[in-house]
């Protein structure tokens, strides 16, 4: 009987080992080293999977897309796919670059350290990535992450060269947000939904596309982090709160590079 | 004497090698396929092919290897994976295939989205997170992708009947 399921049974022992372990951070080498052996095929595959994911998703989202969208991103497609493993470090350079510059005004005011993405939750509904930067980088866990100056998520557990970020669009993520222009405070959420801001108090009046932002509320989120705009109330009649969407323009997926926000 | 045992480990490490460059792949390159929030986990997919394929070894030794593996890169407490895709195995073993011992595309299909979907309520139930339709859409796209798995497997492994026979047949 042992003899024939020994691989369970090591594998259980494994599995009650590190359950117990990995709370009190004994699996972290191991982790961090598992990130180290990811980085390298994360870093290859960046171009050619978000190319060909965008080219599904597109696929799926044909009727909401205009012609014109369409139309630059079939051209980007095609010069894509003629730059080569060369080419692909000008690429890694010019996003870098770009988001350097949109970033500016968030760098003028905080410190932020640049980081590329080098893995992904293996599960659709956990929405957490793991980045190149640790604790050895000054990384700390509840820092704000952001990309093309707009808030991207929190960092959640910090090894010693990565850290696992967990993403605003998580269910269970909750950040203090303002909005802007009527200054009514609220928790933006994650969720199947979308993004959404919840427990905005009713003698608030919500404007249709002012921006939201970060309250600084609580934790280590800067104020001021652009999030989205206001889509729509979606509040019913009788709720004590009103809530509403958040058009959201980062499309987390297909992010390579973020910065680390050092309030 | 000495070289059979040899043979069988060294396939048995590159099986493990090969094992961990898939969930190396998963994690770094399948997880950014996704569909409406919902990506293939080809390692799951793969452990549970295997099993139908009646190659119940491979199918744990994926299941295990790569579990830990993805347990390992996971922000959920460790072991939640391989716990959840070795109690699926399991039941497939032990149940699902003394009824449908050969599944066909449409079977296939079925248990594999029923695995995937028990993985997810499991994983649900563990985080206390409900995700409404995702529950449901993530299995079924999982489902596609191991009939596709299934058809390309068909073409290159053998099921343990046929090694049997085969083996029957040399001596």
């Amino acid at each position: 009987m042992f003899k024939k399921f020994r691989i369970l049974w090591l594998a259980l022992a494994i599995i009650i080992l590190g359950f117990f372990l990995d709370p009190k951070g004994l699996l972290d080498p191991a982790k961090n080293g598992l990130y180290r052996a990811i980085r390298p095929f994360s870093i290859v595959g960046n171009v050619t999977a978000n190319r060909t994911s965008i080219f599904f998703n597109e696929l799926f989202q044909l009727g909401s897309l205009g012609k014109e969208n369409q139309a630059l991103i079939k051209e980007n497609l095609d010069l894509q796919s003629q730059i080569a493993i060369l080419k692909e470090v000008q690429h890694e350079n010019e996003i870098l670059k770009n988001e350097i510059g949109i970033s500016q005004s968030i760098a003028n005011t905080y410190q932020i350290s640049p980081a590329s993405i080098i893995g992904r939750a293996s599960s659709g509904y956990i929405k957490t990535v793991v980045i190149d930067r640790g604790s050895k980088d000054g990384v700390k866990t509840g820092q704000a992450v952001i990309a093309q100056g707009y808030l991207v998520g929190v960092i959640k557990q910090v090894y010693q060269a990565s850290a696992e970020v967990s993403l605003i669009t998580d269910y269970n993520s909750i950040v203090p947000v303002l909005l802007q222009n009527s200054r009514g405070t609220g928790l933006l959420q994650g969720g199947l939904q979308g993004l959404t801001v919840e427990e905005i108090p009713l003698n608030i009046t919500i404007q249709t596309g002012e921006q939201v932002v970060t309250s600084g509320l609580g934790g280590d989120i800067p104020a001021g982090i652009a999030v989205g705009k206001v889509g729509n109330v979606i509040s019913k009649e009788g709720e004590i709160f009103q809530k509403v969407t958040v058009i959201y323009p980062i499309q987390i997926y297909y992010l390579e590079f973020v910065f680390v926000v050092n309030p | 004497m000495s070289l059979i045992p040899k043979k069988i480990m060294l396939k048995s490490i590159l099986k493990i090698i090969i094992i961990f460059f898939l969930t190396i792949l998963q994690l770094s390159i399948f997880s950014k396929f996704a569909t409406l929030g919902a990506f293939p986990n080809i390692i799951f997919i793969l452990a549970i092919v295997l099993a139908l394929k009646n190659r119940r070894e491979d199918s744990f030794l994926v299941a295990v290897v790569g579990g830990l593996v993805l347990d390992l890169a996971s922000p959920l407490r460790f072991g939640v994976y391989t716990f959840a895709i070795l109690d699926v195995l399991l039941l497939i073993n032990f149940v699902v295939l003394k009824y449908l011992p050969s599944p066909g595309w449409l079977f296939t299909f079925l248990i594999m989205t029923g695995s995937f979907l028990a993985i997810d309520l499991f994983i649900s139930l563990f985080t206390l997170t409900w995700t409404g339709w995702n529950l449901f859409f993530d299995p079924v796209i999982n489902g596609l992708w191991g009939i596709i798995l299934s058809l390309i497997l068909a073409k290159v492994i053998k099921t343990q009947s046929e090694i049997q026979f085969t083996s029957n047949v040399d001596i």
